[in-house]
C-alpha cells in the first residue's frame, strides 16, 4: 500500500501514496505513489493507458481514489471537493481544450481570480461598489497576463472562436490568474504548432523562475526533455521508474513499457 | 445573420402583432354595420373538450340565419355572432371574453361548455355589465351576486347526482360504486348522488376518482368493478369513457354501467369510437331536451342529424341565442342590463307556449305574453338564473343503437 | 380595444416573469427545468389560499419563499446527478404538483378551483375603473424583476453561472463551488416563478388545476429561446412576440370569412407553431445576445469597439 515516501521532507508539494482507482474490471491506477517537489518542473510520462490523466484527476479532486491518499504540503486532500484545490494553490489545464466558449477571452480571465465577492447572490445586487472595485483590479491583472501570452488583442472576442493553440494559452493564462503554487499541465503540447510550443517552453521556464512548481503530463519527449528537472514514468497504473530525463529514457524497463513488450 | 433576414423576421412578427392594433383603426372589414346587434360566444374548439364546440357553433349559426332571414330584430337590424375558441383553458377564456366585450362590443357572452372557463370569465363579463349564458354544470357559477346577468342552460351538478341515483333504482341496483373523473363538472355530482342513494335504500360501496389524460384506466376500473357491485356510476368525458369502456369489456366485468351522455353518447361519437359490442348494455343519462316536441324534431332536422339524435349541448347554444333575441325584442333594446330583465318574461310561464323563434318574435311584437320552450330544455329560470324543471332522459345502448328507457326527474 | 390590450399586456407580464426566471435558471446557468409550471402553480395556490387571510403582499412573499424552497430542495436532490437527471426530476415534479392540487380538495378545492381571490389595490382599481391599476402593478413587478435579474446577470455571479453552463468541470477547477452556485440560481429563479403564479392568481381571481398544464413550461422555453438565452431584454421582446402571435391570430377569423370558424381555430394553433419555427430558422441565436463584460467597461484605456 504505502510506497517509498518522502513526506516530511519540506520539498514535497504534492504527493500521492498507494492510490488505486478501478473502473469496472479495469484498474486505471494500481497502487501508485509519487511526489511532485516544490520548485521543480516534474514530468509524468508513460505509454497510453498508464493512468496519467486519471492520476491528474485524482490529484485535483475530480476523481476519488478507491484506495490511497493525496497529500498537499503534508495535508490530506484525498476527499476534498474539486473547487477547493484552487484555493489551496493548485491549478490545472486540460488535455482536450475546454475553453468557456460563450465567454469572451477577457471574461475567461476575469472569472478566474479567487474570492470574488460579486459571486454572492445578495452581494451581486447590493455590494456593487465593492465587487466593481475588485473587477477593476482583476481587469488590470488580466490585461497584463493577456499581453504576456499575446492574446490581448483578442480580448473581447468569444473564446469559442480561438484556434487550438490560442485556447491552450488561454487555459494557461487562466490558471495563472489563480496565483497558484503548483500548476499541473495535461498535455500542453498536444495539437500545438512548433512556434507556439517554443512560446510555452519559454513561459513555463519564466514562471518556474518566479517560483511556480509544475507537473507536466506529456507525450512530446522534446518538450519533456527541455523542461523537466525530474521525471516519473508510469506504466499500468503505477510508478515504474523515477529520475532525470536522461537517466529515465535509457532505462530498459521504460523502453519496454513504451514498446509494449509483453510481461 | 444578414440584415435582410432580420428585417424578414421583424416584419413577420410585427405584422402579426399589429393585427390587434389595426382593428382599432381599420373598422370596415370586421365591424358590423352600424345597425347590427353583436352577440358573442366562447366555445371549445381545441383542447380536451374541443369535440363539443362545433355542433354548438352550428346550432347558434342556424338560429342567427333564421332570425336574420325573417327580418332581424329591433326594427330590421341583423344579428351578428362572434365566436371565440376557449381552448379548454380558463386563461384563454378570459382573453377571449375580453376581446368579445371590448373589441366586438357584444351584449351577450354565451357558450361556455367548461366550468373553469365560465368561472374565470364570470367576473370579467359581470364587470362589463353584460349577460353571461352558459352550458356548464358547476354550482359555483350561479352562486354569489350574479347581478341578474347569468343564465345557465344546463342542469346543475347537484341535479345530475340524484338523477343518477334514480336510474340506479329503476334498474334495480342497490349496491353500487362510483368511478369519476377529477373535473369540476363531475366532482360536484358525487355527494348528491350518494345522498340520494342513501334515501332510496341503496349503498355506495366505493368512490374511485381518476385523473384525466391517463394512459390507462385499468387500475381504477378494477378497483370500481372489483367488489362486484350491482352497477357502477361512471362519470367521464368522451375520451376517457372510450378507454374505460374498452377496459370494462376486456375485463369481462358483469356489473351494470350507468354513465352520462357527455361520455357515453356525445352525439354519437362514443358509439363510433368503441363499436356496438363494447358499448352494449351501457345506460346513459343527460338533461333531456323536449324530445317529443315537433320543434325539437325540426331542430334535429335542421342540424342535419338523423332522426332521434339527442343533442345535449348544441340545443343549449341554440336556446341561448333564441332567448337573447327574444328578450332584446321584448325590452326593445340591445342593452344587456335592460333586456336581462325580460328573459324570464319571455321564457317562464304563464304565457302562450311557443318554440319557434321566428314565430315567437312576431308574437312579442304583437304584444302577446309568451312562454318560450327551447331545443335543449323548457328554458324556465329561477332568480339565480338556473334552469328549473330539469328532467333527465335515460337511454340504453342496445344492438349498436341508443334505445330510450325513460325519463327521471 | 384599449381594455383588451391591457388584458393582453397583463398576461404578457405574467409570462415575462416566468420567462425571466427560466432565463436565469436555463438561459444563464444551463439548468434544464422542465417543471416550470409546478413552481408557478405553487405560487398561485399559495397566494390564492393565503391572500384572504394575511393580505396580498405577505401572501405573495410566501409564494416566492415557498417556490424558492421547493426549488432549492429539488436542486439539492438532483443537481449532483448528471445533467439529464435534473430534467427528468423536474418533469416529475411539475406533474406531481398538478396531481396534488387536483386530487387534494381539502387543501386546494381540487378540480373546482379557488374563486374570489382578492386583488391588490382593489379599491383603487375600482375607483379608476378597468384593469389600469392592475396593469401598473404588473408592469412594476416585471420592471423590478428585470432590474434584479439583469443586475445578477451582469455581475460576477452571472458570469460564474455562464461558465458553469459552458463547462462545469473547468469552472470547478477554477475554484468555483459549482453545486452551491447552481442551487442558488435555481432557488432565485423559483422565487420569481412563485411571484408570477401569484400575479396570475390575482389577475384572474379564479384558479383551477387546468390552468397549470405543461404548456406553460413550453411557452416559457419558447420565450427564452426566441429572445436568446441569457438575454433578459431579448426575453421581454420574445415573450411579447409569442403573445402577439397567440392573440393576433385570434383576429384572423374576423377578417377571413372564407374559412370555417372551427377550422380556423385549428389553423391558428398551427400558425403559432409555424411562427415559432420561422423565428428559429431566421434568427436561431435569438433576438439579443447575453450581457458580457467588455474590456472597455473596466479598463479606462480601451476604446469601445463597434
Amino acid at each position: 500500500m504505502s510506497g517509498p515516501s518522502t513526506s516530511g521532507s519540506a520539498l514535497s508539494l504534492l504527493e500521492v501514496r498507494g492510490v488505486a482507482k478501478r473502473y469496472g474490471g479495469l484498474a486505471a491506477l494500481d497502487g501508485c505513489s509519487l511526489t511532485l517537489e516544490t520548485g521543480r518542473i516534474t514530468g509524468l510520462i508513460g505509454p497510453n493507458g498508464a493512468g496519467k490523466t486519471t492520476l491528474l484527476n485524482v490529484m485535483t479532486g475530480l476523481v476519488r481514489p478507491d484506495e490511497g491518499r493525496v497529500l498537499l504540503s503534508g495535508r490530506d486532500v484525498t476527499a476534498a471537493a474539486p473547487h477547493r484545490f484552487a484555493a489551496l494553490g493548485v491549478a490545472r489545464t486540460f488535455q482536450i481544450v475546454r475553453e468557456l466558449g460563450s465567454l469572451t477571452v477577457f471574461e475567461n480571465l476575469l472569472l478566474a481570480p479567487r474570492r470574488q465577492s460579486g459571486e454572492g447572490v445578495v452581494a451581486s445586487l447590493f455590494g456593487r461598489r465593492k465587487w466593481w472595485a475588485e473587477e477593476s483590479a482583476n481587469a488590470l491583472k488580466a490585461k497584463a497576463l493577456l499581453e504576456r501570452v499575446g492574446l490581448y488583442k483578442l480580448a473581447d472576442q468569444q473564446s469559442g472562436g480561438l484556434s487550438g493553440g490560442q485556447k491552450k494559452l488561454l487555459d494557461l493564462a487562466r490558471a495563472l490568474l489563480l496565483e497558484p503554487r503548483l500548476i499541473l499541465l495535461d498535455e500542453p503540447g498536444a495539437g500545438v504548432s512548433p512556434p507556439l510550443k517554443l512560446e510555452m517552453i519559454r513561459l513555463v521556464r519564466e514562471l518556474n523562475a518566479e517560483g511556480v512548481s509544475f507537473g507536466l503530463v506529456e507525450h512530446d519527449m522534446h518538450l519533456v526533455g527541455e523542461l523537466c528537472d525530474h521525471v516519473h514514468v508510469m506504466a499500468e497504473g503505477r510508478l515504474l521508474v523515477s529520475g532525470t530525463f536522461g537517466d529515465v529514457v535509457k532505462d530498459r524497463r521504460v523502453v519496454e513499457a513504451y514498446l509494449g513488450v509483453a510481461a | 445573420m444578414t440584415d435582410s433576414f432580420v428585417v424578414n423576421r421583424r416584419a413577420v412578427v410585427a405584422g402579426l402583432g399589429a393585427l390587434p392594433l389595426a382593428t382599432a383603426f381599420g373598422r370596415p372589414a370586421l365591424a358590423q354595420g352600424a345597425a347590427d346587434v353583436p352577440l358573442g360566444m366562447v366555445l371549445p374548439f381545441s383542447g380536451a373538450t374541443g369535440s363539443y364546440g362545433p355542433a354548438m357553433k352550428q346550432a347558434a349559426d342556424l338560429v342567427v340565419a333564421k332570425v336574420n332571414g325573417a327580418g332581424g330584430i329591433l326594427g330590421g337590424r341583423k344579428v351578428k355572432l362572434f365566436i371565440e375558441d376557449s381552448e379548454t383553458s380558463a386563461t384563454a377564456s378570459v382573453a377571449a371574453s375580453k376581446k368579445l366585450l371590448e373589441v366586438n362590443k357584444v351584449e351577450l357572452v354565451g357558450g361556455f361548455w367548461g366550468s373553469p372557463e365560465a368561472l374565470a370569465a364570470k367576473p370579467v363579463i359581470l364587470a362589463a355589465n353584460k349577460v353571461q349564458m352558459l352550458s356548464c354544470a358547476a354550482n359555483a357559477v350561479t352562486e354569489g351576486d350574479t347581478k341578474g346577468l347569468i343564465y345557465r342552460l344546463q342542469a346543475k351538478s347537484s341535479q345530475w347526482g340524484p338523477a343518477g341515483a334514480k336510474v340506479m333504482e329503476k334498474i334495480g341496483a342497490k349496491k353500487v360504486t362510483v368511478l369519476a373523473q377529477q373535473n369540476p363538472f363531475i366532482v360536484a355530482m358525487v355527494e348528491p348522488f350518494k345522498a340520494e342513494m342513501a334515501k332510496i335504500g341503496g349503498q355506495v360501496m366505493d368512490v374511485v376518482m381518476y385523473n384525466p389524460d391517463q394512459a390507462s384506466y385499468r387500475a381504477e376500473v378494477e378497483k370500481a368493478f372489483g367488489p362486484e357491485p350491482d352497477a357502477v356510476f361512471v362519470l367521464p368525458l368522451l375520451t376517457d369513457m372510450v378507454s374505460i369502456a374498452k377496459e370494462i369489456f376486456r375485463g369481462g366485468f358483469t356489473s351494470k354501467v350507468v354513465s352520462l351522455g357527455t361520455g357515453a353518447d356525445a352525439e354519437g361519437k362514443f358509439l363510433q369510437a368503441v363499436g356496438p359490442e363494447v358499448a352494449e348494455g351501457i345506460y346513459h343519462l343527460q338533461p333531456s331536451p323536449p324530445i317529443d316536441s315537433p320543434s325539437y324534431a325540426r331542430f334535429v332536422k335542421e342540424m342535419g342529424a338523423p332522426e332521434g339524435t339527442v343533442f345535449l349541448f348544441a340545443g343549449n347554444a341554440w336556446d341561448q341565442v333564441c332567448i337573447t333575441v327574444l328578450a332584446m325584442e321584448h325590452a326593445k333594446t340591445q342593452e344587456a342590463a335592460v333586456w336581462t330583465k325580460s328573459v324570464r318574461e319571455v321564457c317562464n310561464p304563464p304565457g302562450e307556449k311557443v318554440d319557434d323563434v321566428v314565430k315567437a318574435l312576431k308574437m312579442i311584437r304583437d304584444g302577446k305574453k309568451i312562454n318560450f320552450n327551447g331545443a335543449g330544455c323548457t328554458c324556465d329560470f329561477d332568480e339565480k338564473g338556473d334552469s328549473i324543471n330539469r328532467s333527465f332522459y335515460v337511454q340504453l345502448i342496445k344492438g349498436g343503437k341508443n334505445t330510450p328507457v325513460g325519463v327521471v326527474s | 380595444m384599449i381594455a383588451y390590450l391591457i388584458t393582453i399586456t397583463i398576461l404578457v407580464c405574467v409570462a415575462a416573469l416566468v420567462g425571466l426566471a427560466l432565463n436565469l435558471q436555463w438561459g444563464l446557468a444551463g439548468l434544464v427545468n422542465f417543471g416550470v409550471v409546478g413552481f408557478v402553480a405553487i405560487g398561485a395556490y399559495a397566494a390564492a389560499l393565503l391572500a384572504p387571510e394575511i393580505g396580498w403582499l405577505p401572501a405573495m412573499a410566501v409564494s416566492a419563499a415557498l417556490s424558492a424552497a421547493f426549488s432549492a430542495g429539488l436542486a439539492l436532490l438532483a443537481i449532483r446527478l448528471e445533467e439529464n437527471y435534473l430534467a427528468i426530476v423536474t418533469i416529475g415534479f411539475g406533474e406531481v404538483v398538478r396531481l396534488v392540487i387536483l386530487n387534494e380538495p381539502w387543501l386546494t378545492n381540487g378540480a373546482l378551483g379557488i374563486a374570489d381571490i382578492p386583488r391588490p389595490f382593489a379599491a383603487l382599481g375600482d375607483a379608476v375603473g378597468g384593469d389600469a391599476v392592475f396593469l401598473v402593478f404588473a408592469v412594476a413587478l416585471v420592471a423590478l424583476a428585470f432590474v434584479t435579474l439583469e443586475g445578477m446577470a451582469r455581475s460576477p455571479f452571472g458570469r460564474a453561472l455562464r461558465a458553469i453552463r459552458d463547462d462545469a468541470t473547468v469552472t470547478s477547477a477554477l475554484g468555483k463551488n459549482v453545486f452551491a452556485l447552481r442551487v442558488r440560481a435555481f432557488a432565485v429563479g423559483g422565487a420569481v416563478m412563485g411571484i408570477a403564479g401569484a400575479l396570475h392568481a390575482y389577475y384572474l381571481t379564479y384558479i383551477d388545476p387546468g390552468q397549470f398544464t405543461p404548456i406553460v413550461t413550453a411557452y416559457a422555453f419558447m420565450a427564452v429561446i426566441a429572445g436568446g438565452r441569457g438575454s433578459n431584454v431579448g426575453l421581454l421582446v420574445g415573450a411579447g412576440s409569442i403573445m402577439a402571435l397567440l392573440e393576433g391570430t385570434r383576429f384572423l377569423k374576423d377578417f377571413i370569412t372564407v374559412i370555417d370558424g372551427v377550422q380556423l381555430s385549428a389553423l391558428r394553433l398551427g400558425l403559432i407553431g409555424v411562427g415559432i419555427v420561422l423565428l428559429l430558422i431566421l434568427r436561431p441565436q435569438g433576438l439579443a445576445p447575453e450581457p458580457r463584460r467588455r474590456t472597455s467597461d473596466v479598463l479606462p484605456d480601451r476604446t469601445t469597439r463597434s
